[in-house]
């Protein structure tokens, strides 16, 4: 690489930048929960009224907790736990499930930024 | 980057155009990991060709090789067809544009590997031009705009470090400007 290159392909990083700048943004906030059994959806929760849901899935209760926002898995009758490892869910298009349970929550927002689905 | 460098016969632009299109059909035969993404490999070829026979005889290697792939792959005219062609245009803009950086300024001379940077951004951005204002134009389409291009920049690098090593396992240029053991 010659002197040219470098400081070609330095402006095209910095072009690279600035489009994240620009364009990446993360999903807006969620508005309301999409909680499904076995694929079929069984709820939707409103995210701007807290509480906790109890879900009855394949093998027992899942348990969400909702704050103004944001919604969490706090129990699942499954062994990894990975449903309630994945924390708290506060944009629109994340997800977690308890596979075992058949218990899956999606996020969804309204407004700029809102997006179908993030995937990790 | 002589002005007086001799460009290739239109037979040997046809043999580098073949061997293109060889690449891009083995390459379109190989699913790429993330859709919409893959290497652009037939490029190496329009890369060698230019920095070692110029931009005319590149010009005429990539447009062969975007309408005889277009033909053996069976996108001639859909959009696929469109969008490789925007992509080759705009890299094609930016070989042109890298030419006559070297011709105004010798002294700091961009190599293969800075034009194919250059080249694999413009070609993504040509290409996402077209398929934003005409064939998805929804906005939404945006956000991927940035992990196009720094997959650009990172894989046009690369292919530009490949066209390198080539041109320099390639053997000398003669004075009529190509040698071939067939000769």
């Amino acid at each position: 690489m010659s002197l040219a290159d470098r400081l070609l392909v330095m402006v095209l990083f910095g072009v690279v930048g600035l489009s994240f700048a620009a364009f990446w943004t993360p999903g807006g906030p969620a508005t309301e929960a999409e909680i499904r059994v076995g694929g079929e959806l069984v709820a939707t929760l409103d995210l701007s009224h807290p509480g906790e849901h109890h879900i009855e899935g394949h093998q027992g209760i899942s348990v969400l907790r909702v704050e103004p926002g944001r919604l969490r898995f706090v129990e699942s009758p499954c062994r990894n736990r990975v449903c309630i490892h994945r924390g708290w869910l506060n944009t629109a298009g994340d997800s977690s499930a308890c596979l075992p349970n058949r218990v899956s929550v999606s996020l969804r927002g309204s407004g700029a930024g809102a997006v179908d689905a993030v995937n990790h | 980057m002589s002005p007086g460098r001799p460009s290739l016969s239109d037979a040997q632009i046809a043999g580098f155009a073949a061997i293109a299109v060889l690449v891009h059909l083995v390459e379109a035969g190989i699913p790429s990991p993330v859709p919409g993404i893959k290497p652009g490999l037939a490029n190496v070829i329009t890369l060698i060709v230019w920095a070692r026979w110029g931009l005319r005889s590149a010009v005429w290697v990539t447009g062969l090789r975007v309408l005889v792939g277009s033909l053996l792959v069976g996108s001639f005219m859909a959009p696929g067809f469109w969008l490789a062609a925007a992509g080759a245009s705009l890299s094609l803009g930016t070989l042109a544009l890298a030419t006559g950086w070297n011709r105004a300024l010798p002294r700091l001379p961009l190599t293969v590997v800075g034009a194919s940077a250059l080249s694999a951004v413009a070609h993504v951005s040509g290409q996402f031009l077209l398929a934003w204002r005409v064939f998805v134009p929804h906005p939404g389409l945006l956000h991927l705009l940035p992990l196009l291009l720094a997959m650009a920049l990172a894989l046009g690098l690369a292919t530009g470090w490949l066209a390198q090593r080539l041109l320099q396992r390639l053997p000398a240029t003669t004075a009529d400007g190509y040698t071939s053991t067939h000769e």
